[in-house]
């Protein structure tokens, strides 16, 4: 490695342009700080693989439709001391999170929540309930978060509307744009439904535009949304909002098809980061500080590797803390089939929600949000039987066409409860096309109490489609396999966890990593719990915070 | 005595010889054709045609198994083979024909076991079987329901069977009338 | 003296190698094709849908050119394809054509198809790069993006970003490329496949309501992008329409099917909303071919095929119809 190509010094190194770095990259940039970024991956572009439900981020059938690329991150099935066994590349298990500009933000169904303010504090709330856990409270409070919360909205673009929602976190501004309409089978089967079961059901926020916003358009509902990059722009992502924003001040550059594999320390502080581009040349770029936000995996693989003098089991991981709570979500929820067709399948589905089990006060649990689900495309469905039903044959082909449009789904995210044991790590015995060592997930498993909870958001499930009109109606993960942890996924989070105490946290409440001076966590890896809601607008808020706080450290104004 | 037309046609025929001699015939399978009448039957057992709609041969499955296995997997050949070895070995055994051979309900029974992996035949394991099972299913329902860029789903066979509008037909919202 | 006869010679085995050679080239392009271009691997599949196709007795040349047709371009890029036939392991559905080869095809299917030329040529069809895309009023109210090539420029090589420079103002958006600006936007081959299968037996006959729409197979194909090939037209599926809220006739017809690929609705489906043109009221549930020219879109002297328009009710108003655009929204 003595031959890196050097670089010339500047402000900030970023690594990683998705929901986080492109934040924080904005923040910067527009402040007069002079940032360099470092993506893995490329730009990406609609043309290739266009609503192709084969190579999309959502069923990564044939291929993930942003990478990362199979043949260059093998992907570990199964490890233990003797062995490790990867997953076939032909696989579609175990994709890892997108590696474009703009990352998950580029496919996501763009769902744009915040967090309760109770979601902030579990461990207060909930304490007795969650023993043998490593539940802890945020350091930080919602009203702290609040105006960053309000930052994203706007700069980003949420369309949305609460005033149905009783249990909607508080807000100071409305939304910059009107909720979505409801789809025809949401507005006259669910909601009626939900409504008589004295729920309270509202439009999902998304980060899409329900008008033409920010000089791009509104949205034209396809059906192929979720997974899929937006054939008219009008998904809201990083990519196409702060990052270019970022770009055009000449504060920041983007370096593309780079892969960081170091940060290099000196003392407590970090004097640049170590990449690999395209053709595997070693670069270094130098830099007064240093924002690690590569989602929770890659930034504790990037952390672990990044051994000094002061930090020789990996940079943050001073007290064993680098990688553990790594958490996400436990999906569940139910699936109804009707007598007649239900479905108008008017894209992209997901237009309705309820949010009465989030801290339910009756049953004394955080739970999650449940939705009504995202269009499901035909292979997709193929795929998806009704329990005991045939999977394939006739019956199967007559069911899959006669059933096409009878069904209706609700889905929602519970809580997943941060476990101590639960650890990302990396696994030196198999390395990347780099030559860079793999992550692994080193073990843990559930909390007993997800049970508790996905019972009750898929018993909820059930109950409003029975009340639709549904004949039959089956629980989709009703009873969650305890052994295993959901450490990764889309949902990846906990992994560098913030905390006031140094040693149970890997990052102070700044998000700046403890005992260092210049290296900071902008992504999802620093949320202490995940919230009963898809996490992607807390991380954006987060990184608009830490964004403020690096500026604030280089001596500029919030 | 030969047509003007029928001369050039043989000069032509001796000439494109000589021309195109060092053409390999056209690779476009990697499984030979034992091998590919299989596969048809298998996937064509997934996706049975019917009197309204056409089947896993008709929309081409096989195309997209062998685009799979060459475009973006050629390591998946090689499992590919050996399980379809194992396979008309099973189904030799249990049924003293090739696969592709038994009538179709004889075909559905033989894959109703295969799918709990209960062909019995020791050589072949039963997670063998089921995960074979599996994979065939797998494949054969993206070459069905998947886009016709990779092989099957000819002519959109399948978005008309379940009345889908593909492609996504969507007007401009210039005119929309929004508040 | 020598040099004289050795000169002679070789003008004389010149001249011969050179009427071989003009004989060899004549015949190859006078040839059947299983003899000629489909020997290649690469291109069979292709001859074996223009056998079937009803352009089965017009030669390959005739549309494709030959490779000195179009100069030292057509010859580069033949000894480009024997080039890569030896060098990659190219296969058919490998092969797509580029948009200025495609545009050369449509230009030579004026040959045949001169009316249906003129038609195009007269009407909204015909329109250019630079109509649709340097639209100032459109680029006003929505940015140009990617989806717009669904139904203009669907052959254009690039993405948007490649065709347009969105430096400044809606109002300054322009084509990158001059040259681009001319080149027809919607050209024959959005609509048409000239290798499409001629045998259509299915009887389309239910598909039509009213005794005004042919009853012959569809003439048209769907050029997707997405899946950079043809969709034949009767394996479009007909749209299910909805008129506020509840569903409303829409025509079987296989052609009306791909005009409403375009001149689609919105999300909703709504007749009358976006794009779309769906007739309803006393003219539900009939063909746009009813009444339109499908290549010029010409409708006006239509009414008089069912109606006396020398009564005032039925006297056709240029660019409208009631019974068309008279749609209650919300």
């Amino acid at each position: 490695m003595a031959s890196e190509i050097l670089h010339e010094k500047t402000d900030v190194v970023i690594v990683g342009a998705g929901a986080g770095g492109g934040v924080v990259a904005k923040q910067l940039a527009v402040r007069g700080i002079k940032c360099v970024g470092l993506e893995r991956g490329d730009w990406p572009i609609y043309d290739e693989n266009a609503n192709d439900e084969l190579i999309n981020q959502r069923t990564h059938a044939i291929k993930s439709l942003h990478g990362p690329d199979r043949r260059k991150f093998p992907r570990i099935a199964y490890r233990n001391e003797k062995m490790v066994k990867l997953h076939n590349l032909w696989s579609s298990a175990a994709p890892s999170i997108a590696a474009c500009v703009g990352s998950g933000t580029v496919t996501y169904g763009a769902m744009g929540w915040r967090f309760m303010p109770q979601d902030f504090k579990l461990k207060t709330l909930y304490g007795d309930k969650v023993k043998g856990s490593a539940l802890e409270d945020w350091p930080i409070s919602y009203d702290d978060l609040e105006p960053y919360y309000e930052q994203a909205e706007y700069e980003i673009g949420v369309s949305g509307d609460m005033k149905d929602n009783p249990f909607a976190p508080p807000r100071k501004k409305p939304f910059p744009m009107p909720a979505f309409e409801y789809n025809w089978e949401d507005k006259h089967i669910l909601i009626p439904a939900m409504k008589r079961l004295g729920l309270h059901p509202f439009p999902v926020p998304m980060l899409r535009n329900s008008v033409r916003y920010n000089g791009r358009a509104a949205c034209i509902r396809n059906h192929t949304c979720l997974g899929y990059m937006c054939p008219c722009d009008a998904k809201n992502g990083t990519q196409n909002t702060v990052i270019p924003t970022a770009l055009k001040t000449g504060n920041f550059e983007l370096r593309t098809n780079s892969v960081a594999f170091e940060v290099v320390m000196e003392g407590k502080r970090a004097v640049g980061v170590k990449y690999f581009d395209a053709q595997r040349r070693a670069h270094f770029q130098p830099a007064d500080a240093v924002v690690v936000a590569a989602s929770s995996i890659e930034t504790v693989r990037l952390l672990f590797l990044s051994k000094s003098k002061l930090f020789p089991h990996g940079l943050g991981n001073q007290n064993d803390m680098l990688g553990r709570c790594a958490h996400s979500h436990i999906y569940c929820g139910a699936t109804g089939l009707f007598d007649e067709d239900v479905a108008r399948e008017f894209g992209p589905g997901a237009t309705v929600a309820f949010s009465d089990f989030n801290h339910n006060a009756s049953q004394k649990i955080f739970a999650g949000v449940l939705c009504s689900e995202f269009y499901q495309l035909p292979w997709q469905r193929s795929m998806d039987n009704q329990p005991n039903a045939p999977r394939w044959g006739a019956e199967h082909k007559r069911r899959l066409r006669e059933n096409y449009r009878k069904v209706l789904r609700l889905f929602g995210p519970v809580q997943e409860i941060p476990m101590y044991e639960c650890r990302i790590g990396i696994e030196p015995r198999v390395r990347d096309w780099y030559g860079i060592p793999v992550f692994a997930t080193l073990g843990g498993r559930k909390h007993p109490l997800s049970l508790e909870q996905t019972k009750i958001l898929t018993d909820a499930a059930e109950s409003v489609l029975r009340e639709a009109g549904a004949k039959t109606t089956w629980k989709i993960n009703a009873k969650p396999n305890l052994n295993g942890a959901n450490g990764a996924g889309q949902h990846q989070a906990g992994s560098c966890r913030m905390g006031d105490d140094p040693v149970k946290s890997v990052v102070d409440p700044n998000c700046k990593i403890w005992d260092t001076e210049n290296v900071w966590i902008g992504d999802g890896s620093v949320h202490v719990s995940n919230g009963g809601f898809n996490p992607v607008l807390t991380i954006m808020a987060l990184a608009y915070r830490t964004g403020e706080n690096i500026a604030k450290a280089f001596g500029k104004k919030a | 005595m030969i047509s003007r037309r029928e001369f050039i046609q043989d000069a032509a025929i001796a000439a494109s010889g000589i021309v195109l001699a060092g053409c390999g015939a056209d690779k476009s399978s990697v499984f030979n054709g034992d091998e590919r009448n299989c596969l048809v039957a298998l996937a064509e057992q997934i996706i049975p045609a019917d009197e309204k709609f056409g089947g896993a041969t008709d929309a081409g499955v096989i195309n997209y198994i062998e685009t799979f296995a060459t475009k973006y997997y050629p390591e998946i050949v090689p499992y590919y083979r050996a399980q379809l070895a194992m396979l008309q070995k099973a189904c030799k055994a249990v049924n003293s024909k090739k696969f592709q051979k038994l009538d179709f309900s004889a075909q559905t029974a033989f894959m109703k076991q295969m799918e709990v992996g209960k062909v019995p035949f020791a050589e072949w394991n039963a997670s063998d079987q089921r995960s074979f099972f599996n994979e065939i299913l797998t494949r054969s329902m993206q070459g069905f329901f998947g886009a016709p860029r990779h092989g099957g789903n000819k002519n959109y066979m399948s978005y008309k069977m379940l009345g889908l509008d593909m492609p996504v037909v969507i007007g401009q919202n210039r005119y929309e009338r929004r508040s | 003296m020598k040099k004289k006869i050795f000169l002679s010679y070789f003008i004389i085995f010149s001249l011969l190698a050179l009427a071989v050679a003009a004989g060899g080239y004549t015949a190859w392009n006078k040839l059947d094709p299983q003899y000629t271009c489909a020997q290649c691997h690469e291109v069979k599949p292709t001859h074996e849908r223009w056998m079937k196709s009803a352009h089965a007795d017009i030669s390959c040349t005739e549309c494709h050119g030959t490779a000195i047709s179009n100069g030292i371009h057509s010859l580069r890029e033949k000894v480009g394809m024997v080039v890569s036939h030896f060098t990659k392991n190219v296969r058919n559905s490998d092969i797509k054509m580029t948009e200025s080869q495609r545009l050369d095809v449509a230009s030579r299917c004026v040959n045949c198809h001169r009316a249906e030329a003129a038609d195009w040529k007269s009407g909204g069809h015909s329109t250019t790069y630079a109509n649709i895309f340097e639209d100032k009023i459109h680029n006003a109210v929505e940015k140009p993006y990617w989806e717009c090539f669904r139904c203009h420029g669907m052959f254009y090589d690039g993405n948007i970003d490649d065709l347009m420079s969105f430096d400044g103002k809606p109002e300054d958006w322009k084509i990158r490329n001059p040259e681009q600006r001319a080149l027809p936007a919607v050209p024959c081959l959005a609509c048409h496949q000239v290798h499409a299968e001629k045998s259509r037996t299915k009887d389309f006959s239910d598909a039509y309501k009213t005794p005004l729409q042919s009853k012959s197979a569809p003439k048209a194909a769907l050029y997707m992008r997405i899946e950079k090939m043809h969709l034949r037209s009767d394996c479009l599926t007909p749209l299910k329409m909805y008129l506020d809220e509840k569903p409303i006739a829409n025509s079987k017809d296989p052609n009306h099917a791909l005009c409403q690929q375009c001149h689609s609705p919105n999300w909703r489906h709504e007749a009358g909303s976006s794009d779309d043109k769906t007739p309803v009221g006393a003219h539900a549930g009939m063909s746009c071919l009813a009444c339109h020219n499908p290549h010029s879109g010409e409708a006006a002297s239509s009414c008089a095929k069912c109606h006396d328009t020398s009564d005032k009710k039925f006297a056709p108003k240029k660019g409208k119809c009631p019974q068309f655009i008279n749609i209650p929204k919300n």
